[in-house]
């Protein structure tokens, strides 16, 4: 027992900033973590004001996972012709094209690139679309999914993002490719910005729900 | 860089399969008590899904049953098993200690009306203590039945057995030899589909969505326990119940032969499925694209002059070692930037290289179209990979861009005048590292599992990038290795079954101390000088020459090594035996996950001959393979076994726990540890070097280029 216990103590200590942790110690982590409760208490989304979020620089918007009970804040990390990248300060990114979830990066059950053009385009009536999407799977391979989307008539809705009210057109999307089947749904202003969407990012992860600040 | 495994290794292992055994298995198959996918006793024609690995202790009459089953491919899988038989020899006795291999082959699918059809051999390459060959065919009716029934030679034609029908073929299937057991370990072809055969069967019903009915007429008699006064069946038939909590989980109770109780556990993983997917890696820097208005607002530095390319070189190499990477070098001529780069972190080289990319997007003037990324390992340049910033812009996050990114990417050898490596600037060359050891011996003669703990304390100096000493100290804390049975002596020199003198060894030990120049003679050869105390049994000078393009699925070595066994305290002195062995070396990338090697050469022992090896290979590093060795030593002087063994599994670390890692947990499964066929340890061998940042490695890894 004594010998166990000094082996416990032995604390792996090193010169090397950049090693990673041993296996041993990663195992160790996974099972505290696994017997400490989490407990609950208040939610980012309970403690959050619309002061508060006057007084974040930059663009930001509020993410939730719900499968994962996870709420983030993420800030616009880079907007280029290949979508507009929004980083938590974890680094884990999302990647939209004008609302549509294109990319994630750092979930586990990722979306390497997603294709949303024929869904934007066809917006606004209903009908259906295809949509492309490449998963990166546990085997390391990409996964290519063609999905056909059935789109709803645009019905409106009023939605409330952080005590600021707007007038929404709710836009419903089902997906499937006969083995991979999901729901999206779009909350779009007068504007066409997508203020709130409830978008579908892989089985493991489950929905993202995605509110613009 | 210290490239032996990771300490703890074994417990890390323990811990997480047991902890993440999940996804594995759906329903439908269950384990029996061999391991093998069955019924009780019997075998069905089932396979699991490919990549499936399985790990079952079951209970059994006299026995307990040890066993590793890995579905190779869709239709093939193998087992090793290592058993403990109570009471062998009759009542009282001792109980023995037995390895056995075994292969099944599933050859006819499963149709509307057809059942599907395997072929199987149980212990075929040990004593054969439980060999047996069997024909069966399985036939799912509805969702929950299924139906099986087979024709068993062997134990499995040892109750109410009749004439071999194989005899219309050839009179010589009608009667099983006796197998001769001195030595074990052979394939047992004298044997294989002879003497009586006899009919088995059973059905599975499953109950609901986890608990599974089970039902068999086995025809194993148990003819040898019989015999023995051991055990005797008083009923052919066995039920039992298989009981799946969750998946990855299988829990079996059964009632066998009408006397008794057994029990069978499993823990089941798919090596095809990362508990984390694609993992937790933090996400990378997108690619800035060349925008009209990126153009308009950002001001890049000059390369051509000194203080322009220092600004480029210093805020690069910053980025690109806050990725866990290190720039080593950096050349900028008109359009055409050259990296070459270090990557202690990512596992997939791709993943390194796409990372790199995008960072140049960022770090590069406007006019700079190609980058030519070279992957530096030990300070040898492994390959020339080009990647026109162009399609960098266009690919990202869209559909189908990993595979044109690889196709549009140019992979060459990296030229040899390109020289050895320029000293990186600010990298750090000392590291040491202190932590727990966890050493494990499993299934030696009379316990299946002995273990030492202790404190490692690891460092390793690059004088230059090609030119590292690094070397280890070792104080065991405690442990029961030393208690093992001693090893029966072979007739050959002891290089390997006196391991149990080095195991004894008191006080502090050096594994190993080792001074290794690496050097690139050509554009696709690779060189290796080591000097030192090699392992914890060799010590002495090794030499290595390999020759492998960075295009090719072939590659050949030579290696020759002149060693002297070492005191068994492991400090500085050596022993009087001393030996130079050496090999030749093909290695072939079958391009499908399987890779072969073969060397060629003589071994430790001073007996010559050939070790051919099999690896399972999935793009995402989980690895299973099996390895036998022929020399000129007779079977008689290699002592049990008649010749070495075995398989080993090595799992990245970044697969248990989804953060980026060039670590592995491995370990092997040897039949049984003997002194012919056995080559030196020598850390650093060119292949698993440079191989990994060649292709095909690199496009079996190219899933992660945009991760």
């Amino acid at each position: 027992m004594l010998a166990f216990a000094g082996f416990l103590a032995l604390a792996a200590c090193s010169n090397d900033d950049d090693r990673e942790e041993t296996p041993f110690q990663q195992a160790t982590e996974i099972v505290r973590d696994r017997l400490t409760p989490g407990e609950p208490g208040p939610t980012l989304r309970d403690g959050l004001t619309r002061a508060q979020i006057q007084q974040l620089p930059g663009e930001v918007i509020f993410v939730e996972i719900p499968d994962r009970d996870a709420q983030a804040l993420m800030g616009l990390l880079i907007e280029t012709p290949n979508g507009a990248t929004y980083v938590t300060p974890e680094g884990i990114t999302l990647t939209f094209e004008q609302g549509f979830l294109k990319a994630s990066r750092g979930l586990g059950g990722d979306i390497v690139a997603g294709d949303s053009r024929a869904i934007r385009a066809a917006l606004g009536t209903e009908g259906t679309a295809i949509r492309f999407y490449d998963y990166l799977t546990g085997e390391d391979r990409i996964d290519r999914r063609r999905l056909t989307c059935l789109l709803s008539a645009p019905e409106p809705e009023r939605i409330t993002v952080f005590e600021v009210v707007y007038g929404t057109a709710r836009i419903d999307e089902t997906c499937s490719d006969g083995e991979l089947v999901f729901d999206n749904v779009y909350w779009i202003d007068e504007g066409g910005v997508v203020r709130k969407s409830r978008q579908f990012v892989s089985l493991s992860v489950g929905h993202v729900i995605v509110e613009q600040l | 860089m210290k490239t032996s495994l990771p300490c703890a290794t074994t417990s890390a292992l323990a811990i997480t399969i047991s902890l993440i055994a999940a996804g594995a298995s759906a329903q439908g198959h269950t384990y029996n008590l061999y391991g093998e996918p069955g019924l009780i006793e019997m075998p069905t024609a089932d396979t699991v899904p490919e990549g499936e690995v399985a790990l079952t202790f079951g209970s059994a009459v006299n026995q307990f049953r040890n066993t590793f089953t890995f579905q190779a491919t869709p239709r093939l899988s193998g087992s090793f098993r290592y058993a403990r038989i109570d009471e062998f020899g009759g009542p009282g006795e001792d109980e023995t200690f037995d390895r056995s291999f075994d292969l099944r082959f599933r050859f006819i699918d499963e149709g509307v009306y057809r059942p599907a059809v395997a072929v199987g051999l149980r212990d075929f390459l040990g004593t054969g203590r439980f060999s047996a060959e069997y024909l069966v065919a399985t036939k799912r009716i509805g969702e929950r039945l299924s139906v099986t029934g087979g024709l068993g030679w062997g134990r499995l034609g040892s109750r109410d057995g009749f004439e071999n029908p194989l005899g219309v073929l050839d009179e010589g299937f009608e009667t099983r030899p006796e197998l001769e057991i001195e030595e074990g370990g052979e394939v047992n072809t004298d044997q294989l589909f002879r003497g009586d055969a006899a009919i088995f069967g059973g059905l599975s019903y499953q109950v609901t969505d986890t608990l599974t009915f089970l039902a068999e007429y086995s025809s194993d008699a148990y003819t040898f326990e019989e015999e023995t006064e051991v055990f005797e069946a008083s009923s052919p038939v066995n039920v039992g119940l298989s009981w799946r909590p969750r998946p990855g989980f299988e829990f079996g109770l059964h009632y066998l032969y009408g006397e008794e109780l057994a029990a069978s556990a499993s823990i089941v993983i798919n090596a095809k499925e990362r508990p984390t997917v694609g993992g937790f890696d933090i996400a990378p820097l997108p690619v800035l694209v060349r925008t009209q208005n990126v153009l308009a607002a950002e001001s890049w530095d000059d390369p051509s002059t000194a203080a322009g390319f220092e600004a480029i070189e210093g805020s690069l190499a910053q980025a690109i070692e806050g990725e866990g990477l290190v720039l080593v070098d950096l050349d900028i001529r008109g359009s055409v930037a050259r990296v070459r780069y270090e990557n202690p972190r990512y596992r997939s080289e791709p993943q390194a290289m796409g990372r790199i990319a995008r960072l140049l997007t960022h770090a590069m003037p406007p006019n700079v179209e190609t980058f030519v990324l070279t992957p530096q390992r030990t300070g040898l340049p492994a390959s020339a990979v080009t990647i026109r910033r162009t399609d960098m812009e266009r690919l990202e996050n869209q559909p189908g861009g990993t595979e044109l990114s690889f196709d549009r990417a140019i992979i060459a050898d990296a030229p040899a005048e390109v020289g050895l490596s320029p000293e990186p600037a600010d990298v750090q060359r000392f590291r040491y590292n202190l932590a727990p050891y966890f050493r494990i011996s499993s299934f030696d003669s009379s316990e299946p599992v002995r273990g030492e703990i202790g404190a490692e304390l690891s460092a390793s100096y690059d004088i230059r990038p090609n030119l590292i000493l690094q070397g280890a100290l070792r104080q065991r804390i405690t442990g029961n290795l030393e208690e093992g049975d001693p090893i029966q002596p072979t007739g050959l020199e002891p290089v390997r079954t006196n391991i149990g003198f080095y195991n004894e060894a008191d006080g502090v030990t050096i594994p190993d101390l080792t001074l290794a120049y690496y050097f690139k003679p050509g554009d696709q050869l690779y060189g290796r000088v080591t000097g030192g105390y090699l392992e914890r049994m060799f010590g002495g000078i090794s030499t290595e020459l390999l020759w492998s393009p960075a295009n090719s699925p072939w590659a050949f070595g030579a290696e020759v090594n002149a060693v002297q066994q070492r005191d068994f305290d492991q400090r500085f002195g050596f022993q009087d035996y001393d030996v130079v062995t050496g090999h030749v070396s093909a290695y072939y990338d079958f391009d499908n996950g399987f890779y072969g090697r073969v060397d060629v050469g003589r071994y430790l022992a001073g007996d010559s001959g050939a070790t051919f090896a099999l690896d399972r290979e999935f793009d995402n590093g989980f690895r299973v393979g099996g390895f036998f060795t022929l020399t000129d030593a007779s079977e008689e002087d290699f002592g049990e076994g008649s010749f070495d063994k075995g398989v080993s599994v090595s799992i990245p670390t970044d697969w248990f726990f989804g953060t980026p890692s060039r670590r592995r947990i491995s370990t092997s499964l040897n039949s049984l540890t003997r002194d012919g066929g056995q080559r030196v340890s020598v850390p650093g061998r060119l292949y698993g070097t440079v191989s990994g940042a060649q292709n095909p490695d690199l496009e079996e890894g190219w899933g992660r280029f945009w991760r």
